[in-house]
């Protein structure tokens, strides 16, 4: 799996707030989300996915709520709340910020 | 906002609903992995290998689990609840140890939290009732801290600018007739808006009006208290209106002062409320030099205390030039906050220290208690420093073992301190007992406040960390590679602390018992003590002709034709009077000259005195030794004459006849015509003391006690002796209607006080000193199991280990109890003044030590027991 890199500390929070900026999901969807918008490049490691998820709900940026999933089951599906939507732009401003800034060393 | 509110939720839902959250945690990854496996399956993998490579990518579930519960912030909460249980468990498992534990610190944290519920009662308490109490001041003349009327209305007028008012008030004692029956009762006299400045609202009718307190009139008013109320009047709430006797007038019922209010002193409950201006005549009212008012003030709304006090020195100066006599010597008037004024300055002081002494002494008992109990943890951190070790050495954290045994003291703590508040209450019953033997109600109203559960809660805290926190900071020093191995690292000094300890608990121990038992050895010997007079079957009672109006010869009249009734009465053998009992809490003296005296230091001596009635001695069964004594009501004449006691006269006249003699007292000459064996005057315990007594004249108008011998029981003679007085005038009150006996017992009181004090404290001291003999000697053991196992290899009996523990053990409590002996001979000479009679009494200084050596050495038996038990193969296999 040399394609596949391990998500760095920190962006796991953004990019689950960017996965449920699109719709509710649960959290096995929010991981297969992530691997598929990265083209299968990012792989969520599924420890860290639920202490991460409750994190957020801790800090209210998320809302957990049991509803019947598309297969008839019920699951657990988060949702981003409007502080979550708050927070997802401006870690997504810093990343920007921090990209520009590595990409300008790496040119120099 | 709402975001803020979603994280509460969280929390209290993570907090309280815990164990839903965990069967959701397991849903939710459950959901998770049936997902996982699903998408192998469609990925073409069979089933069963599916689920196993789902649940292999997913990895530990249980890890997650806890990191989940991380991420709630709820990982501290189950740890906390793992040492409590853990604690719990100890608890349960040694029971022996946990009752030392928590009986030892339930005592320390128990009085100490009683002794500052009185503090709180008397010094810390706001003043219940008024208005904004912080507003409130007082001023005191610098002098002597009362104040003369025309001094108020100086302070008054002259700082209306700092003050929105001033009032004055002062106690004094009345003459009450309700239902034919006449009371002493203890009142305020009050001058100015003193219920305005106090912020009082009325529970019922009005208060004063302003006119009413600075003027007299023709009908005089009076504000009853609640408990007046309750207890004279039945509480009719009809009551305003009407009319009581007071002093002899008919006085009108305006108010009813509300329950909690107390006036301005908080202990002390008065029973009603009148104007100045209407029991005292004007020339009163106008006298400068009649000091005999306290002041009260309410600081107008953003002046401050250093402002009011700096008006009050420009007034001083101001007041100087125009009253010369009243101001000369005046150099400020004092402003004192009422929270601190409550107690006249000087007297403050005094409360305060003693306050505080006690409060050391309480808490110095906690402590010991504190290191008592640490003691008992440390012999028990030597028992369990295997677990330690290995538990450390398994990778266990330091802080999270800290952590635990701090757990498990605050578990003991929480135990005892509940316990604690057993014995506070138990204790503060027992204070509130105490009856104060004045003529006023005193409540000082004791009580579990929440200030006090404040300060039992701290105390409880504080203890937890004083006694377990060395203990836990020494059962898990890193350092524990010798103790794994069975070895035990030196810590010489901290045994020879240890050793101090119980040493110096014994000697405070025993010298506190001693001291109890010499004040109970006492209390025996007082009744039998010769006090020069016969205590049984003599009824005492005061008279106040004076508080029903009567002056002069009228008074005399009235005590004669009282004296006359009584003696014929069947069942009284003969009645005199007297103005203040021997053995009381009043004593007047007065200076004497005794021209000739051989005596010549100064001529002029102060010498304790007592006016008494005709056949006073006959009564008292005081036997004359020579001369007379009084035989009827002192006219003029007879008005010089004297007796004195053997005392008096052999220090004045010895080897002479002292009858005929003559003594210059005042402005007067007296002639000594009899003397009586000295007897007590003022206490038990004092040494004999020269005493005399003035005839009782014609025309005295004050009030008098009057002692009765009777032939039965004294109390049955009660109720005849109230219709007595009150046949002839039931306006005359008569109070402190009880028997010699129990007049006695007020001498007694501080002896009493002082004996259970101790005892109590002594008690406490010898528990203490057997858990701390028990606690050093388990742990010495426990140090030694591994050279007591090698003895008992090589042949050494269990009996000959049980001595070479109990040797040690004995030598500590022998020391101790020496020191204990002779610190207690020390103290018995400072108690000599409460004591009577011999201060080293064979009893109490035999048997407290024999005692205390007895049950310390008791308590070391139990673990030196347990050393002889040791199984030599047991420990040396440890190895």
């Amino acid at each position: 799996m040399t394609d596949q890199a391990a998500i760095r500390q920190g962006t796991l929070d953004m990019l689950i707030l960017k996965a449920l900026s699109l719709q509710p999901m649960h959290g096995w969807g929010i991981a297969e989300r992530i691997q598929q918008l990265s083209r299968d490049v990012l792989t969520v490691p599924q420890g860290s996915l639920y202490p991460a998820l409750h994190r957020l709900e801790a800090r209210g940026l998320i809302v957990a709520e049991w509803r019947p999933s598309e297969d008839n089951r019920r699951a657990k599906y988060y949702s981003l709340q409007p502080a979550g939507r708050g927070a997802l732009k401006e870690e997504q401003a810093d990343w920007r910020r921090f990209m520009q800034a590595v990409q300008l060393i790496l040119e120099s | 906002m709402r975001r803020l509110l979603a994280q509460i939720r969280h929390r209290w839902r993570a907090v309280t609903n815990d164990e839903a959250m965990n069967v959701e945690l397991d849903d939710e990854l459950a959901d998770h992995l049936r997902r996982q496996t699903a998408a192998y399956i469609a990925q073409g993998v069979a089933p069963g290998e599916a689920a196993r490579r789902a649940r292999l990518a997913f990895g530990s579930v249980q890890r997650y689990r806890e990191e989940a519960r991380d991420a709630r912030g709820l990982r501290w909460l189950d740890d906390l609840r793992a040492d409590g249980r853990f604690a719990m468990r100890m608890l349960r498992k040694s029971p022996l140890f946990t009752g030392s534990v928590v009986s030892t610190l339930a005592l320390g944290i128990g009085l100490s939290t009683a002794v500052f519920a009185v503090i709180d009662a008397t010094l810390l308490r706001p003043l219940p009732g008024v208005h904004a109490p912080d507003e409130l001041v007082q001023l005191f003349r610098n002098t002597d801290g009362s104040s003369s009327l025309p001094h108020v209305r100086d302070v008054r007028d002259g700082a209306t600018d700092v003050f929105t008012d001033v009032a004055a008030w002062t106690f004094t004692q009345v003459g009450v007739t309700v239902a034919n029956r006449t009371d002493k009762l203890f009142a305020v006299m009050v001058y100015g808006d003193y219920f305005t400045v106090l912020g009082v609202q009325p529970a019922l009718g009005r208060m004063f009006s302003r006119e009413e307190t600075l003027r007299s009139s023709a009908t005089p008013v009076v504000v009853l208290s609640h408990g007046t109320w309750r207890t004279l009047f039945g509480g009719d709430p009809g009551v305003v209106g009407r009319t009581v006797v007071v002093n002899g007038r008919q006085v009108t019922i305006i108010g009813v002062a509300p329950q909690e209010f107390t006036g301005v002193l908080q202990m002390v409950r008065p029973a009603m409320y009148l104007p100045i201006v209407q029991l005292e005549p004007p020339a009163v009212v106008d006298d400068r030099g009649r000091g005999f008012v306290n002041l009260i003030a309410r600081l107008r709304q953003g002046v401050s205390l250093e402002q009011a006090d700096a008006r009050m020195r420009v007034l001083t100066t101001a007041l100087q030039p125009v009253n010369p006599r009243a101001y000369v010597a005046l150099d400020a008037i004092r402003v004192l906050p009422q929270s601190e004024a409550g107690i006249p300055p000087s007297m403050r002081s005094a409360q305060l220290g003693l306050s505080a002494v006690v409060l050391v002494v309480a808490g110095l008992l906690l402590l010991v208690a504190c290191v008592n109990v640490a003691n008992l943890f440390l012999a028990r951190a030597g028992v369990r420093a295997r677990e330690m070790a290995i538990r450390l050495s398994l990778g266990a954290s330091r802080s999270s073992l800290l952590r635990q045994l701090m757990v498990e003291s605050l578990v003991f703590a929480g135990i005892a301190g509940v316990a604690g508040l057993f014995v506070s209450s138990t204790a503060i019953y027992a204070v509130n007992r105490i009856e104060i033997p004045v003529d006023f109600e005193v409540s000082p109203d004791i009580a579990l406040s929440p200030t006090v559960l404040l300060f039992a809660l701290g105390a409880t805290a504080l203890t937890a960390v004083l006694f377990g926190l060395a203990p836990a900071l020494q059962a898990t020093r890193p350092s524990l590679a010798p103790t794994l191995k069975g070895e035990h690292p030196g810590n010489g000094s901290r045994t020879r602390l240890t050793r101090l300890l119980v040493i110096a608990q014994m000697a405070l121990s025993i010298m506190l018992l001693m001291c109890a038992g010499l004040f109970a050895v006492n209390l025996r010997s007082a009744t039998t003590i010769n006090k020069g007079f016969v205590s049984e079957s003599l009824l005492t009672a005061e008279v106040s002709p004076s508080l029903a109006g009567y002056s002069g010869a009228r008074a005399g009249d009235f005590y004669r034709r009282l004296m006359d009734r009584l003696r014929a009465l069947p069942g009284v053998r003969s009645a005199s009077m007297v103005d203040e009992l021997p053995l009381g809490l009043n004593n007047s003296s007065t200076s004497v000259a005794v021209p000739g005296s051989v005596v010549p230091a100064s001529d002029n001596v102060t010498m304790a005195f007592a006016v008494a009635g005709p056949g006073y001695f006959a009564t008292m069964g005081t036997s004359v030794l020579q001369g007379r004594e009084f035989t009827r009501l002192a006219t003029r004449t007879e008005a010089r004459e004297l007796i004195i006691n053997q005392a008096f006269a052999d220090r004045f006249w010895p080897g002479k006849d002292a009858v005929g003699q003559t003594v210059r007292s005042g402005d007067g000459t007296f002639t000594v015509i009899g003397i009586v064996p000295t007897g007590k005057y003022e206490t038990l315990g004092e040494s004999p003391r020269p005493f005399m007594w003035f005839a009782l004249s014609e025309t005295a108008d004050f009030s008098m006690v009057l002692v009765i011998r009777t032939t039965g029981d004294p109390d049955a003679f009660i109720s005849t002796l109230r219709n007595e007085v009150a046949a002839i005038d039931s306006n005359i009150p008569v109070s402190s209607v009880r028997s010699m006996e129990r007049h006695l017992g007020v001498a007694l009181l501080p002896a009493r006080l002082t004996g259970t004090a101790l005892g109590v404290f002594g008690l406490l001291g010898l528990l203490l000193a057997s858990v701390g003999m028990y606690g050093v000697v388990a742990y010495t053991v426990s140090q030694r199991t591994r050279e007591i196992g090698i003895r008992m290899a090589i042949g050494a009996t269990g009996q000959q280990v049980v001595r070479m523990i109990m040797r040690e053990g004995v030598t500590l409590v022998v020391t101790g109890a020496v020191l204990g002996v002779a610190g207690a001979l020390a103290a018995s000479r400072l108690l000599a003044g409460l004591l009577y009679g011999d201060t080293v009494d064979p009893i109490a200084f035999g048997l407290v030590p024999f005692v205390l050596v007895s049950v310390a050495t008791a308590a070391m038996f139990l673990p030196a027991r347990r050393a002889a038990t040791i199984d030599p193969t047991l420990t040396l296999r440890a190895d």
